[in-house]
């Protein structure tokens, strides 16, 4: 009887403790004081901002990165960030954009702040943005003329679409120059494309107006796409000749996969849409200053010679693409998304997508 | 007056005495069946409080529950298309669920009860499909065929000039891949009931002049049927749960089920967690209604109680000619299930691209992509989390499984149905509804295992927490209490009973649970994609990774070694097995 009574005071004990804590949610004065030090990291502009980074950034001695780059690529950056400051150790968080995004907001929304550093698609990350949780940051290795405050943080590095095909099971003659063109009657059940590229079809409304856009993705959606999950694999499908051709391909996958001696090739299409990759940093970084080191170091000369040494196109114009194909377009204009619209209309391409494409 | 008022009237001294003669009357099985309840609700609750709260709430994710609405529901149902998505969802899990009970059982039968050849050589390698995870499976058979690319349907074509009968890109293509990934565990499930069964009523049929397959039809089949009936309720479950199959062969060809609504709802960026609920409570009321189902057609257990105090063996027939063609069957099913899609895997792992086999493509294999998956940090960690929470998951699920199962078919303990009832609902969250459900709970209780491995673990066990215990279920009601009853009457308490007695009967089903679970979490994918964190990295994460961002080359070059690894594991654990006489 004594040992079950025991017993029955321990769980009450449990309970009791764990409600307390459960009720007592984390001081205002820690969330502000967390804050300060994040936007104090991320506006600094001293002459001595390195060594102040460099100083707080050794105590930190951590830095946890969110991103949507692969591991296998993403190792690249976290050996060179090594060489610069070996003592700050490094751990990685990697999925889809969408998956990246959706997990740090979930945690802001429960008070936890594991995220130091997200990398992902401008337009996953503008949802961060809009929900409050990125602080705008400055660094010198933002390139002049950059608007961040739209986009939550600097570009480091560019995707284009291109349209891409199976040089197999389409003749050079037959080959798409024109969106226009995929309406094409021959081509229906021939075309891929990317299950989740609402961004893209919204660029395109952008550039056309809603009326022709409703009117072009209705037409598309008659050709029964077939809609793929993943970038890479879509263009790995074009290049086994599984989907004949697609305007959804990045253009740095296409171009590897030309290199490797697929049968694929690829064109510019115009508007030639373009989809940065931002890095931002959350209002709660509990590293703000390796944080902020991180991110000079993916911007600066060395980080985004590695964006260019993985075959990407980076964000800095005065960093060449390394690859043949994607110099030869650099020079092309380009045609992005403009945040502001996107995050304003979200819902409503969203369902133009679910209704059209993605069913 | 009620009891209850009685009490509160008469002050808190009587409630105390009353308590007091309860906690009397409590024996030891009352105590562990309110620590298995306990247990099974906290696994089951968290999930189910956020699906349904998420389900009627406008809006889980804005800091609060938001408000309550039929919204969700409205949205979900007013869509056109749910008559289609509804007509797809049956046809594919019960198309599935056929596909693969039809193979299994006929496999099992030719097994168990036949001299075919070969077949003690295929029951030592009947573990190794179960071992390829649903990911790679469906993506070897889009390499085997997908109608323009495919390996099979190329040759096909140059053939014969025609086009390969099934397309993998359709309805009949993703029930016969789902059916044939299932067929190993429909069959590990009916070889199990079909060893454990006493042949005398077999025999006596025969005797009186019954046909072989009479006897099959009439006896063994009827006799079987608690595993049946578990079995067919796990396949069309699984079938409604799944997202692979669904998502890598389904939605690319525009053909969706509750399981890939689900996914694109919840993962959406906002996820749009109050769709998603929706959807997963339909589907939660679907398989409560099977569920009940199966309960009604197997609440007389003693009926199926096939291992008794009689010794035997199962007998084995004759075919004759016949043998060839089971011999053949055997073959051809090996074919299609484990050596075809490993091939086209492994041949696609020495690629740089994907490309069927032909003079030209073999001057291009080469290494590459092993060792890009093998230069990575993360794969060491991932095999280590891998093993240890598939080993420590199924470990606790078949010891909690099995005590869960005495408790409800033999135990007589008032409410067992509850934890039955209650565990069941697990079967059928889908794993990425567990995964963002769970992020819920952890980031919501104060239990700190978030961002930790521990996170996983929970989510293995709800995942496979209900596997474990249908299956010892299963085995449970086939084993009649005659035997207990007997160590009782001599003296053995109610834990020695269970130890000596109930556990060593029914050990073959649970040793199958066992490596069943471990080799099915080895692949779990769709929760832990949320779940996982820096150092707590499993290898499905990783293939998945090397999958999404381009990879696919070191993504093949893992599962090949995953595949091998796991066959050569499988190998050794058949050699010490029957060294031990301990079988499965």
């Amino acid at each position: 009887m004594n040992r079950r009574k025991t017993t029955l005071g321990a769980i009450t004990a449990a309970l009791t403790l764990t409600l307390v804590t459960a009720c007592g949610s984390g001081s205002n004065q820690d969330d502000a004081a967390t804050t300060k030090a994040v936007a104090d990291a991320a506006t600094y502009s001293g002459a001595d901002r390195q060594q102040v980074l460099t100083t707080k950034a050794a105590k930190e001695s951590q830095l946890s990165i969110y991103t949507s780059m692969g591991l296998d690529d993403f190792n690249v950056f976290i050996e060179g960030f090594a060489e610069l400051y070996p003592d700050i150790k490094v751990d990685v968080y990697s999925a889809t954009g969408e998956k990246v995004v959706q997990r740090a907001l979930t945690e802001y929304q429960a008070k936890r702040y594991d995220a130091d550093v997200v990398l992902a698609p401008l337009t996953d990350v503008s949802h961060l943005l809009t929900a409050g949780d990125l602080q705008q940051y400055t660094s010198p290795e933002v390139p002049k003329g950059v608007d961040m405050s739209t986009m939550g943080g600097a570009p480091v590095y560019l995707n284009r679409f291109v349209m891409a095909w199976n040089t197999d099971q389409v003749s050079a003659a037959d080959v798409p120059t024109s969106y226009q063109d995929l309406l094409d009657p021959k081509w229906q059940g021939k075309i891929g494309i990317e299950a989740g590229d609402v961004p893209w079809m919204a660029t395109l409304f952008q550039a056309w107006g809603d009326e022709a856009a409703t009117s072009y993705f209705e037409k598309l959606a008659a050709q029964k796409p077939f809609v793929q999950d993943s970038h890479t694999t879509l263009a790995e499908l074009v290049g086994s000749g599984e989907v004949p051709l697609s305007p959804n391909v990045y253009d740095y996958d296409a171009e590897a996969l030309k290199q490797s001696g697929a049968p694929i090739d690829w064109a510019p299409l115009d508007p030639l849409v373009v989809y940065p990759y931002v890095v931002g940093l959350p209002t709660h970084s509990a590293h703000p200053n390796a944080s902020m080191l991180f991110i000079d170091y993916l911007l600066s000369k060395k980080g985004q010679e590695g964006i260019a040494a993985l075959g990407r196109t980076p964000a800095d114009p005065n960093t060449p693409p390394q690859e043949p194909g994607l110099q030869d377009i650099q020079a092309l204009p380009t045609t992005s998304l403009d945040p502001a619209t996107w995050s304003k209309n979200l819902d409503k391409y969203n369902q133009i997508w679910q209704s059209l494409i993605r069913n | 007056m009620s009891d209850s008022t009685a009490a509160a009237s008469l002050g808190p001294g009587l409630v105390r005495g009353r308590a007091r003669e309860w906690l009397t009357r409590l024996r030891p099985r009352h105590a562990l069946f309110l620590l298995c309840l306990v247990v099974v609700a906290y696994i089951v609750v968290g999930p189910l409080f956020f699906l349904t709260v998420g389900s009627f709430s406008t809006d889980l994710g804005s800091g609060g529950l938001g408000q309550l609405t039929l919204d969700n529901y409205v949205r979900a149902y007013s869509d056109g298309r749910v008559v289609s998505l509804l007509m797809n969802s049956l046809l594919f899990s019960g198309g599935s669920a056929l596909v693969a009970l039809v193979v299994g059982t006929g496999l099992a039968w030719i097994t168990e009860r036949t001299d075919t050849p070969l077949r003690s050589l295929f029951l030592s390698m009947s573990l190794i499909p179960l071992i390829m995870p649903g990911v790679l499976f469906a993506i070897g058979w889009i390499l085997l065929i997908g109608p323009r690319a495919g390996i099979l349907s190329t040759w096909f074509r140059d053939l014969t000039g025609l086009s390969f009968p099934l397309n993998v890109f359709s309805l009949p293509g993703m029930i016969v891949v789902a059916g044939l990934h299932w067929a190993p565990l429909a069959y590990l499930i009916m070889s199990g009931a079909l060893r454990s069964q006493d042949p005398s009523l077999e025999e006596a049929a025969l005797m009186s002049g019954a046909g072989r397959f009479t006897a099959a039809r009439r006896i063994v089949m009827p006799l079987t049927t608690p595993a049946l009936m578990s079995l067919i309720l796990l396949l069309v479950v699984r079938g409604l749960e799944t997202f692979e199959v669904p998502g890598l062969i389904g939605l690319p060809a525009g053909i969706e089920v509750f399981s890939s609504r689900i996914y694109l709802a919840v993962s959406s960026l906002p996820s749009d967690f109050g769709l998603g609920g929706a959807y997963a409570i339909s589907l939660l009321v679907i398989t409560a209604i099977g569920v009940g189902l199966y309960s009604r057609l197997t609440r007389e257990t003693s009926k199926y109680a096939t291992i008794s105090g009689k010794g035997y063996r199962p007998s084995v027939i004759r075919l004759g000619r016949w043998r060839y063609l089971t011999t053949a069957i055997l073959v051809l099913y090996f074919g299609c299930v484990v050596v075809l899609p490993a091939l086209a895997i492994v041949w696609n792992s020495f690629l740089p691209f994907t490309q069927v086999p032909s003079w030209h493509s073999l001057s291009t294999l080469n290494l590459d992509n092993y060792r890009s998956a093998l230069g990575l940090d993360q794969i060491r960690r991932a095999v280590v989390n891998s093993v240890l929470l598939s080993v420590g998951s199924a470990s606790v699920v078949v010891i909690f499984g099995s005590v869960v199962s005495w408790l409800v078919v033999r135990s007589g303990i008032r409410g067992r149905g509850v934890l039955d009832q209650l565990a069941a609902t697990a079967l059928v969250f889908p794993g990425v509804v567990v995964g963002v459900a769970l992020i819920w709970v952890y980031l919501t209780i104060p239990v700190p295992i978030y961002g930790t491995i521990w996170i996983l673990f929970v989510a293995y066990l709800t995942r496979y927490m209900p596997y474990g215990i249908r299956f010892a279920m299963s085995s449970q009601v086939q084993v009649r209490a005659e035997l207990e009853e007997a160590a009782l009457m001599s003296g053995a308490s109610a834990a020695t009973t269970f130890r000596r007695v109930v556990l060593p009967l029914m050990f073959p089903a649970l040793a199958a649970a066992w490596v069943y679970v471990v080799v099915v979490s080895m692949s779990e994918f769709s929760s832990v994609v949320f779940l996982w964190s820096p150092g707590s990295e499993v290898l499905s994460v990783v293939l998945f990774d090397f999958w999404v961002n381009g990879e696919s080359g070191p993504a093949y070059a893992l599962g090949s070694m995953l595949v091998l690894a796991l066959t050569v594991l499988t190998a050794v654990y058949q050699r010490v097995s029957r060294s031990t006489g301990i079988k499965i």
